[in-house]
Protein backbone atom coordinates (compact mmCIF):
# COMPACT_ATOMS: atom_id res chain seq x y z
CA UNK A 1 0.00 0.00 0.00
CA UNK A 2 2.60 2.33 0.86
CA UNK A 3 5.54 0.71 -0.58
CA UNK A 4 4.72 2.44 -3.73
CA UNK A 5 4.85 6.20 -2.28
CA UNK A 6 8.35 5.39 -0.35
CA UNK A 7 9.74 4.51 -3.57
CA UNK A 8 8.69 7.19 -5.35
CA UNK A 9 9.66 9.99 -2.93
CA UNK A 10 13.04 8.12 -2.79
CA UNK A 11 13.45 8.21 -6.52
CA UNK A 12 12.96 11.74 -6.77
CA UNK A 13 15.35 12.45 -3.68
CA UNK A 14 18.26 10.31 -5.63
CA UNK A 15 17.83 12.35 -8.44
CA UNK A 16 17.96 16.04 -6.92
CA UNK A 17 21.08 14.55 -4.77
CA UNK A 18 22.46 13.38 -7.49
CA UNK A 19 21.89 16.53 -9.52
CA UNK A 20 20.12 14.32 -12.06
CA UNK A 21 17.41 17.61 -12.53
CA UNK A 22 18.43 20.89 -14.53
CA UNK A 23 18.05 23.97 -12.98
CA UNK A 24 15.56 25.72 -14.42
CA UNK A 25 13.13 22.93 -14.10
CA UNK A 26 14.07 22.96 -10.21
CA UNK A 27 12.93 26.41 -10.39
CA UNK A 28 9.40 25.81 -11.62
CA UNK A 29 8.53 23.10 -9.00
CA UNK A 30 7.17 25.19 -6.89
CA UNK A 31 4.30 26.97 -9.42
CA UNK A 32 3.85 23.06 -9.66
CA UNK A 33 3.16 22.58 -6.45
CA UNK A 34 0.46 25.04 -6.19
CA UNK A 35 -1.30 24.38 -9.17
CA UNK A 36 -1.12 20.87 -8.66
CA UNK A 37 -2.59 21.01 -4.62
CA UNK A 38 -5.89 23.25 -6.08
CA UNK A 39 -6.52 20.40 -8.09
CA UNK A 40 -6.56 17.59 -5.52
CA UNK A 41 -8.18 19.79 -3.49
CA UNK A 42 -11.08 20.17 -6.57
CA UNK A 43 -11.02 16.29 -6.44
CA UNK A 44 -11.06 15.72 -3.06
CA UNK A 45 -14.28 18.02 -2.71
CA UNK A 46 -16.05 16.46 -6.29
CA UNK A 47 -15.30 12.90 -4.54
CA UNK A 48 -16.62 13.47 -0.84
CA UNK A 49 -19.65 15.60 -3.14
CA UNK A 50 -21.16 12.85 -5.16
CA UNK A 51 -21.33 10.56 -2.52
CA UNK A 52 -25.25 10.24 -1.34
CA UNK A 53 -24.41 7.69 1.06
CA UNK A 54 -21.94 9.56 2.74
CA UNK A 55 -24.19 12.54 3.74
CA UNK A 56 -26.90 9.71 4.99
CA UNK A 57 -24.33 8.39 7.01
CA UNK A 58 -23.42 11.92 8.50
CA UNK A 59 -26.82 12.37 9.46
CA UNK A 60 -27.67 9.26 10.82
CA UNK A 61 -24.26 9.36 13.38
CA UNK A 62 -25.52 12.88 14.53
CA UNK A 63 -23.03 14.54 16.53
CA UNK A 64 -21.02 11.74 16.86
CA UNK A 65 -19.62 12.31 13.10
CA UNK A 66 -17.97 15.52 14.48
CA UNK A 67 -16.85 14.71 17.58
CA UNK A 68 -14.88 12.02 16.67
CA UNK A 69 -12.73 14.38 13.90
CA UNK A 70 -12.88 17.53 15.85
CA UNK A 71 -11.11 16.02 18.99
CA UNK A 72 -8.98 13.99 16.55
CA UNK A 73 -7.58 17.48 15.08
CA UNK A 74 -7.55 19.60 18.16
CA UNK A 75 -5.87 16.51 20.20
CA UNK A 76 -3.09 15.89 17.28
CA UNK A 77 -2.50 19.94 17.48
CA UNK A 78 -2.21 19.91 21.24
CA UNK A 79 -0.17 16.35 21.48
CA UNK A 80 2.29 18.14 18.37
CA UNK A 81 2.66 21.51 20.61
CA UNK A 82 4.18 19.33 23.71
CA UNK A 83 6.34 16.89 21.03
CA UNK A 84 7.70 19.94 19.03
CA UNK A 85 8.27 22.22 22.53
CA UNK A 86 10.45 18.86 23.71
CA UNK A 87 11.74 17.96 20.15
CA UNK A 88 12.45 21.44 19.44
CA UNK A 89 10.40 21.75 16.26
CA UNK A 90 8.93 25.32 15.41
CA UNK A 91 5.50 25.08 16.62
CA UNK A 92 4.31 25.93 13.27
CA UNK A 93 5.60 22.96 11.59
CA UNK A 94 4.43 20.76 14.33
CA UNK A 95 0.90 21.69 14.62
CA UNK A 96 0.96 21.65 10.66
CA UNK A 97 2.42 18.19 10.54
CA UNK A 98 0.17 17.16 13.39
CA UNK A 99 -2.72 18.04 11.86
CA UNK A 100 -2.15 16.13 8.80
CA UNK A 101 -3.81 13.24 10.48
CA UNK A 102 -1.73 11.02 8.64
CA UNK A 103 -2.72 11.69 5.46
CA UNK A 104 0.88 12.09 4.68
CA UNK A 105 1.51 12.00 1.43
CA UNK A 106 -0.88 15.71 0.69
CA UNK A 107 0.50 16.80 4.32
CA UNK A 108 4.29 16.57 2.67
CA UNK A 109 3.36 18.52 -0.27
CA UNK A 110 1.71 21.26 1.71
CA UNK A 111 4.35 21.62 4.49
CA UNK A 112 7.10 21.95 1.76
CA UNK A 113 5.00 24.85 -0.15
CA UNK A 114 4.51 26.41 3.61
CA UNK A 115 7.75 25.83 5.30
CA UNK A 116 10.58 24.08 2.71
CA UNK A 117 12.54 20.62 2.80
CA UNK A 118 13.32 20.43 5.97
CA UNK A 119 10.10 20.52 7.65
CA UNK A 120 8.38 18.81 4.43
CA UNK A 121 10.69 15.66 5.84
CA UNK A 122 9.31 15.81 9.57
CA UNK A 123 5.46 16.09 8.06
CA UNK A 124 6.32 12.78 6.11
CA UNK A 125 7.68 10.52 8.38
CA UNK A 126 5.68 11.53 11.21
CA UNK A 127 2.35 11.55 9.18
CA UNK A 128 3.77 7.79 7.34
CA UNK A 129 4.37 6.43 11.31
CA UNK A 130 1.24 7.38 12.25
CA UNK A 131 -0.37 5.72 9.58
CA UNK A 132 1.76 2.46 10.36
CA UNK A 133 1.15 2.57 13.62
CA UNK A 134 -2.68 2.15 13.24
CA UNK A 135 -1.90 -0.62 10.77
CA UNK A 136 0.46 -2.35 12.48
CA UNK A 137 -0.58 -1.84 16.70
CA UNK A 138 -4.70 -1.23 16.42
CA UNK A 139 -5.29 -3.72 19.14
CA UNK A 140 -3.14 -1.59 21.54
CA UNK A 141 -4.74 1.61 20.19
CA UNK A 142 -8.02 0.39 21.43
CA UNK A 143 -6.95 -0.53 24.46
CA UNK A 144 -5.10 2.58 25.30
CA UNK A 145 -7.43 5.19 24.04
CA UNK A 146 -10.73 2.86 23.43
CA UNK A 147 -12.84 2.10 20.06
CA UNK A 148 -13.21 5.99 19.76
CA UNK A 149 -9.89 6.84 20.42
CA UNK A 150 -8.27 4.52 18.22
CA UNK A 151 -10.63 5.98 14.99
CA UNK A 152 -9.27 9.15 15.83
CA UNK A 153 -5.90 7.87 15.78
CA UNK A 154 -6.53 6.64 12.22
CA UNK A 155 -7.44 10.60 11.43
CA UNK A 156 -7.91 11.20 7.72
CA UNK A 157 -6.39 7.55 6.47
CA UNK A 158 -9.49 6.12 8.55
CA UNK A 159 -11.42 6.16 5.12
CA UNK A 160 -9.31 4.03 3.28
CA UNK A 161 -6.15 2.60 4.25
CA UNK A 162 -6.56 2.34 7.93
CA UNK A 163 -10.37 1.14 7.54
CA UNK A 164 -10.13 -2.65 7.47
CA UNK A 165 -7.85 -2.68 10.25
CA UNK A 166 -10.17 -0.58 12.63
CA UNK A 167 -13.00 -2.66 11.52
CA UNK A 168 -10.99 -6.03 12.60
CA UNK A 169 -9.81 -4.88 15.54
CA UNK A 170 -12.27 -2.31 17.07
CA UNK A 171 -15.38 -3.69 15.38
CA UNK A 172 -17.82 -3.96 12.47
CA UNK A 173 -20.01 -1.35 14.13
CA UNK A 174 -16.82 1.22 13.86
CA UNK A 175 -17.20 1.19 10.22
CA UNK A 176 -19.33 3.66 9.35
CA UNK A 177 -17.97 6.25 12.28
CA UNK A 178 -14.06 5.88 10.94
CA UNK A 179 -15.29 6.21 6.92
CA UNK A 180 -16.90 9.37 8.09
CA UNK A 181 -14.71 10.59 10.31
CA UNK A 182 -12.16 10.02 7.51
CA UNK A 183 -13.65 11.17 4.83
CA UNK A 184 -14.53 14.93 7.25
CA UNK A 185 -10.49 14.81 8.22
CA UNK A 186 -9.34 14.72 4.57
CA UNK A 187 -11.70 17.27 3.43
CA UNK A 188 -10.60 19.81 5.80
CA UNK A 189 -7.14 18.43 5.92
CA UNK A 190 -5.95 21.00 3.05
CA UNK A 191 -7.18 23.64 5.01
CA UNK A 192 -5.89 22.83 8.34
CA UNK A 193 -2.58 22.34 7.78
CA UNK A 194 -1.97 25.84 6.03
CA UNK A 195 -4.41 26.84 9.13
CA UNK A 196 -2.07 25.61 12.07
CA UNK A 197 0.83 26.79 10.30
CA UNK A 198 -0.51 30.53 9.90
CA UNK A 199 -1.96 30.68 13.55
CA UNK A 200 1.03 29.47 15.52
CA UNK B 1 -0.84 29.63 -0.47
CA UNK B 2 -4.19 31.40 0.35
CA UNK B 3 -6.30 29.04 2.28
CA UNK B 4 -9.38 30.82 1.19
CA UNK B 5 -8.30 29.81 -2.30
CA UNK B 6 -8.37 25.86 -1.46
CA UNK B 7 -11.42 26.40 0.31
CA UNK B 8 -12.75 27.94 -2.94
CA UNK B 9 -11.77 24.40 -5.00
CA UNK B 10 -12.67 22.51 -2.17
CA UNK B 11 -16.31 23.92 -2.11
CA UNK B 12 -16.49 23.98 -6.20
CA UNK B 13 -15.63 20.64 -6.36
CA UNK B 14 -18.54 19.85 -3.58
CA UNK B 15 -20.85 21.31 -5.36
CA UNK B 16 -19.86 20.47 -8.66
CA UNK B 17 -19.81 16.79 -7.30
CA UNK B 18 -23.08 16.83 -5.29
CA UNK B 19 -25.18 18.68 -8.73
CA UNK B 20 -24.16 15.54 -10.69
CA UNK B 21 -23.18 17.91 -13.37
CA UNK B 22 -20.04 15.98 -14.59
CA UNK B 23 -20.64 12.69 -16.32
CA UNK B 24 -20.08 9.30 -14.75
CA UNK B 25 -17.07 8.55 -16.61
CA UNK B 26 -15.28 11.83 -15.02
CA UNK B 27 -16.45 11.04 -11.25
CA UNK B 28 -15.13 7.79 -11.93
CA UNK B 29 -11.67 8.78 -12.59
CA UNK B 30 -11.12 10.84 -9.98
CA UNK B 31 -9.82 8.56 -7.74
CA UNK B 32 -7.29 7.30 -10.60
CA UNK B 33 -6.34 10.98 -11.50
CA UNK B 34 -5.70 12.06 -7.85
CA UNK B 35 -3.51 9.14 -6.71
CA UNK B 36 -1.44 9.94 -10.33
CA UNK B 37 -1.52 13.80 -8.90
CA UNK B 38 -0.47 13.12 -5.58
CA UNK B 39 2.26 10.58 -6.93
CA UNK B 40 3.96 13.35 -9.22
CA UNK B 41 3.95 16.08 -6.35
CA UNK B 42 5.72 12.99 -3.87
CA UNK B 43 8.31 12.97 -6.70
CA UNK B 44 8.81 16.65 -7.04
CA UNK B 45 8.55 17.26 -3.27
CA UNK B 46 11.73 14.18 -3.22
CA UNK B 47 13.66 16.41 -5.79
CA UNK B 48 13.38 19.35 -3.61
CA UNK B 49 14.44 17.31 -0.86
CA UNK B 50 17.17 15.73 -2.38
CA UNK B 51 18.42 19.06 -3.57
CA UNK B 52 19.09 20.35 0.09
CA UNK B 53 21.72 17.60 1.56
CA UNK B 54 21.61 19.65 4.68
CA UNK B 55 18.03 17.97 5.12
CA UNK B 56 19.70 14.45 4.40
CA UNK B 57 22.89 14.72 5.83
CA UNK B 58 20.87 15.71 9.50
CA UNK B 59 17.98 12.47 8.89
CA UNK B 60 18.69 10.89 12.05
CA UNK B 61 18.33 14.32 14.04
CA UNK B 62 15.09 15.18 11.84
CA UNK B 63 13.76 11.29 11.96
CA UNK B 64 14.20 11.66 16.08
CA UNK B 65 12.00 15.05 15.75
CA UNK B 66 9.50 13.18 12.97
CA UNK B 67 9.24 10.33 15.94
CA UNK B 68 8.50 12.32 18.82
CA UNK B 69 5.96 14.22 16.93
CA UNK B 70 4.37 11.24 15.84
CA UNK B 71 4.02 9.72 19.82
CA UNK B 72 2.33 13.30 20.71
CA UNK B 73 0.00 13.69 17.53
CA UNK B 74 -1.09 9.43 18.13
CA UNK B 75 -1.44 10.32 22.02
CA UNK B 76 -3.27 13.66 21.72
CA UNK B 77 -5.91 12.51 18.89
CA UNK B 78 -6.50 9.52 21.41
CA UNK B 79 -6.60 10.53 25.18
CA UNK B 80 -8.76 13.83 24.23
CA UNK B 81 -11.25 11.83 21.69
CA UNK B 82 -11.94 8.90 24.54
CA UNK B 83 -12.06 11.99 27.37
CA UNK B 84 -14.65 13.57 25.11
CA UNK B 85 -16.51 10.07 24.07
CA UNK B 86 -16.52 8.79 28.03
CA UNK B 87 -18.11 12.02 28.63
CA UNK B 88 -20.65 11.79 26.32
Amino acid sequence: MYILPVIVLGIGIAAGFFGFIPQNMLETTDGVIKGMVMLICFVIGLDMGKDRTLWKNIRAMGKKAFIIPVTATIGAVIGGIIAGKLAGIPLSVATASAAGGGYYSLTTILVKDLAGPEAATIAFISNMLRELTVMTATPLLVKLFGRWGAVAVAGATAMDTSLPFIVKNAGREMAIAAFVSGVLLTVAMPVLVPLCYKIF
Amino acid sequence: MDILVLVVFLVLGIVIGHSGMLPQIVTNSMDWILMLVIYILLLVVGIEVGTYKEVLQNLDVIGFKAVLLCIGSIAGSGLLCMAVMKRG
